[in-house]
Order: structure tokens, then C-alpha cells, then sequence
């Protein structure tokens, strides 16, 4: 009996070790899945913190270079032929405007951006906006074409600036032309939101300079006009690559973006809620999203409220 | 006597079922190890650009970017930063890991830098070397004109094609110098 059981169990036959290759085969791919799960994990994670890496990048330039905004306030006669009074005259000019996810805001600064020359102090118009749409204009040719919200920038340079050509908001135009000028920052911000208001203590609603957070230094009301003003609030809202390529449906803007913003940002006194209403919605979609804000103080600005 | 252990027919039949799932699993490895190669070459090529960024800033003065090509090499495989007003180099180089190169047919910035060859003295010596220059302000010198604002970008593959199956392709924002990475 002993024998015939030390005989029998000598070794494996071919089926047990293949039935254990088997196992272990198994075992493998749960284990390769799972480290590749993890592996996607920690790319998403990267990801993320590159992408709002580049949003912060992007929200830092625009605070440093609207601190920099100037206008050459002036007093002149109101009408050189029949004058009547003085008022503050400015051939620069600030504009904030709605555009199509929040606002977009163009301005004068010494960025000395000139072409091939060096000096410095020269004077450039500026703009930043945010816009949807392909990123054919720019992109390498051999590079997929891709459909996000982008935070865009225009640096016009001094040898070509517009700005005293026209008397309205038109030169903005040129500011614009991509790529000629305008150039992306960062991609997947979704609005960009551009509070003119006084200190807070002298004007707690923050709705002195302007009520629907539009500003215009040529044609807007008298306490607006040739005048930068004191401080500007800039607030920002990111989403992450992850979710952008989840809601991407063609070259039409994701549905669920556009009608969380839909009629938002447009009364400064409904700002907050406004700003809450549009996360919820985010929240709602399942969009990853981030709010930077941030005050900034224009050096320029001579506050005076004498029209 | 017939269960005493394996026949060598048995054992050839394992090893040959081993080295069949060998053979499949060996190119997915190679094509993640030159992935990760592509990436820490372009994470090398974007780091360096702001690097150079920061150093003009922060020194208030013009840098050179060098990409170099060693001497009897047929692709540029390294950069240097360089200050060209105090004749001196900024950094040591860095190399691109190994088998790692600039993708000339997808990169027609290069055609449109300046070059020049490493001076005597020090290990790249004699290497030729394409450049271009960033301001203190952050914009690229000269400014590209209108139509070529786009092409200012640089691809990393494995090998030199027109179409190859990995790349990380980097663009320069021409006003501000900062790198955007696109991967396939």
C-alpha cells in the first residue's frame, strides 16, 4: 500500500501543472490590472496638478499684468470748439466686457514688447478672455485636433498699436487675431469673472463703479470715464483634463458648461450666489473644478470721483 | 514507472509555452520603457525652457538655448543654456536618455533658430548646435513673425519619422515662453 502511494505521488502529471501555470496565469493579470489601475490613478492625479499648475500659472500673469495697466488722464476742454467746461480726457483705454464665458478685459501696460528692438518702457495693449473652440490655429499640424475652454492672452506690440486709431472699443479687435496675436495660456478654464470695485470699507456692495461688472473708460458713465479703476477682483474657474475629455462632444461646447453659466455673472450683487449656483451645477455634472480669486490693486489709478 | 516524473516531450512543451508568452509580453514592456523615456526627455526639454525663463527673469538678461548634436551624431540629442552677452554657459548640459532624439521632420522650429558649433575645450567641443534666445521679458528674440507663431515647437521620439507612434510634441508660447506638451 505504502509503495504503491510513494509511486503514485513520484511527481506531477502534465494536467497539474498546467491546472497551476493556469492559476498563476490568473493571478498575473488580477495583479497587472490592478497595478495598472493604480498606475492610471497616480497619472490622473499628475494630471491634475499639472493642469491647474498651468491655470495658476496663467491666473498669476493675469494679476501681474493688470496690476501694470495705465491710462494718460489728462484734463482738457470738453469740446475744443465751444468749450464749456474741463473734463478728464484718456487717448488709452481699459475695457471690461462680457464675452462668451464670463468677461474678457483689454488695457494698456508697459510690457515693452517691441519686435527685434530692446528698449524698454514701451507701451503694449493687453488682453486676456476665455473662449471655446478648436486649437487648430495654433496647434502642431501632426498633433490631434482637440475642442476645450481656453484662457487666452493678446500681447499687441508697440509698433503695432491700434489703440489711438479708433475712438470706441474697436482697436480690441486686433488684440484678438489668433495667432498673430493672441496666443493660449492654459487650457480648461471655464470663465473668467472681472470685478471693477472701490475699497471695501467705501463701498461694501462693490457696486459704486459699475453694477453689471462692465467697465469702459472711453464710453462708460461719468465715474468710469478716463479713469482706471482702484482695484479689479479676478476669479477664475478651472475644470481638469479628466473631466473636459469626459463631457468633449465635438466642436460644440459641453451642455452642461454652458447652462451652468447661463445668465450668471451679470449683477455684482448677485456675485456670490451667482458663484455658488455655478459650482453646484459643476458639482451636479460631475466636473472637477477649481475657484481661484484674487484682488488686485492698479497702481495707476489716481482715484478721484470728480467727474 | 510511468509516473516517475516529467517526459521530455512534457518539459519541452512547458519551456515552449513559456517562451511563446515571453515573446508577447516583451513589446509591451519595450514600448513602456521608451515611453517613459519620451517623457523624461520631454520633461528634460520643458524644464529647461523654464528654467531659462526664471534665469532671464530673475538675471535681467537674454539666454541662449542650445540644442546640441555630438560630434558625428546624425540627431540632437542635448541642450545647454548659455549667456550670450558674458560668453560663458548658464547650466551644465543635460542628454536626452538613451536612444531618445529631436524629431527634425516634426520640428520646423529648428530650421529657423540659429547655429553655430560649442567652442573648444570641455566635453562638446566641435558639437554643432542649433539656438534661440529669451528676453528678460519672457517673449522669444526675434519675436517670430505672424505666419510662424504656430511652428514654434519641438518633438522628441525614438527615431527620426515623419509618423511615429510615440512623440511628445512641445510648443513655446512666443510671449511668454512657456512650454505646452502634447502627447499622442
Amino acid at each position: 500500500m505504502g509503495k504503491s502511494r510513494a509511486k503514485r505521488c513520484y511527481g506531477f502529471s502534465l494536467v497539474e501543472v498546467l491546472v497551476a501555470s493556469a492559476i498563476l496565469g490568473v493571478l498575473v493579470i488580477l495583479l497587472s490590472s490592478a497595478t495598472g489601475s493604480l498606475l492610471n490613478t497616480l497619472r490622473n492625479a499628475h494630471s491634475k496638478i499639472d493642469q491647474y499648475s498651468a491655470a495658476r500659472a496663467g491666473f498669476e500673469q493675469i494679476l501681474s499684468t493688470l496690476s501694470q495697466a495705465t491710462l494718460n488722464t489728462y484734463w482738457d476742454y470738453d469740446n475744443p470748439a465751444n468749450p464749456n467746461n474741463y473734463v478728464r480726457k484718456s487717448d488709452l483705454h481699459l475695457l471690461i466686457a462680457p464675452s462668451t464665458m464670463g468677461h474678457a478685459v483689454f488695457f494698456q501696460a508697459p510690457l515693452s514688447r517691441n519686435g527685434n528692438t530692446t528698449s524698454s518702457g514701451l507701451l503694449n495693449a493687453v488682453g486676456f478672455w476665455v473662449d471655446f473652440g478648436s486649437d487648430s490655429q495654433w496647434k502642431p499640424g501632426h498633433v490631434p485636433e482637440q475642442f476645450r475652454f481656453r484662457l487666452m492672452q493678446g500681447i499687441q506690440p508697440a509698433d503695432s498699436l491700434q489703440v489711438f486709431t479708433t475712438t470706441d472699443g474697436s482697436w480690441t479687435n486686433a488684440v484678438k487675431t489668433i495667432p498673430d496675436v493672441g496666443f493660449p495660456i492654459a487650457s480648461n478654464v471655464l470663465a473668467l469673472i472681472l470685478w471693477p470695485r472701490l475699497p471695501v470699507v467705501q463701498d461694501p456692495e462693490g457696486n459704486d463703479l459699475s453694477a453689471n461688472f462692465a467697465y469702459n473708460s472711453r464710453q462708460g458713465s461719468a465715474i468710469q470715464k478716463a479713469q482706471l479703476p482702484p482695484s479689479v477682483q479676478v476669479t477664475m474657474i478651472v475644470m481638469d483634463e479628466a473631466s473636459a475629455s469626459r463631457l468633449a462632444s465635438g466642436s460644440a461646447a459641453p451642455t452642461a458648461i454652458t447652462s451652468a453659466f447661463t445668465n450668471r455673472f451679470q449683477d455684482v450683487t448677485r456675485f456670490e450666489s451667482d458663484l455658488e449656483a455655478v459650482r453646484a451645477a459643476l458639482t451636479a455634472a460631475k466636473v472637477n473644478h477649481l475657484v481661484l480669486s484674487s484682488s488686485v490693486t492698479l497702481r495707476e489709478a489716481k482715484w478721484s470721483q470728480t467727474p | 514507472m510511468k509516473r516517475r516524473g516529467f517526459s521530455l516531450i512534457e518539459l519541452l512543451a512547458v519551456v515552449a509555452v513559456l517562451a511563446i508568452l515571453l515573446v508577447l509580453v516583451t513589446p509591451a514592456f519595450n514600448s513602456i520603457a521608451s515611453s517613459s523615456n519620451i517623457t523624461q526627455a520631454a520633461n528634460m526639454l520643458s524644464g529647461q525652457i523654464e528654467l531659462a525663463r526664471q534665469l532671464a527673469e530673475v538675471r535681467n538678461r537674454s539666454i541662449e538655448v542650445r540644442i546640441l548634436k555630438k560630434n558625428g551624431d546624425s540627431h540632437f540629442s542635448a541642450l545647454q543654456l548659455w549667456w550670450p552677452s558674458l560668453g560663458q554657459p548658464a547650466e551644465k548640459p543635460v542628454v536626452f536618455p538613451q536612444g531618445m532624439l529631436l524629431n527634425e521632420s516634426l520640428s520646423p522650429w529648428l530650421s529657423k533658430m540659429g547655429s553655430g558649433t560649442m567652442a573648444a575645450g570641455g566635453s562638446w567641443a566641435g558639437a554643432t548646435y542649433r539656438s534661440f534666445t529669451i528676453r528678460p521679458s519672457g517673449e522669444l528674440d526675434p519675436r517670430p513673425s505672424a505666419g510662424d507663431r504656430a511652428q514654434v515647437f519641438l518633438t522628441i521620439s525614438a527615431r527620426e519619422e515623419p509618423t511615429p507612434s510615440n512623440y511628445t510634441t512641445i510648443q513655446v508660447n512666443p510671449d511668454t515662453s512657456r512650454p505646452i506638451l502634447y502627447r499622442p
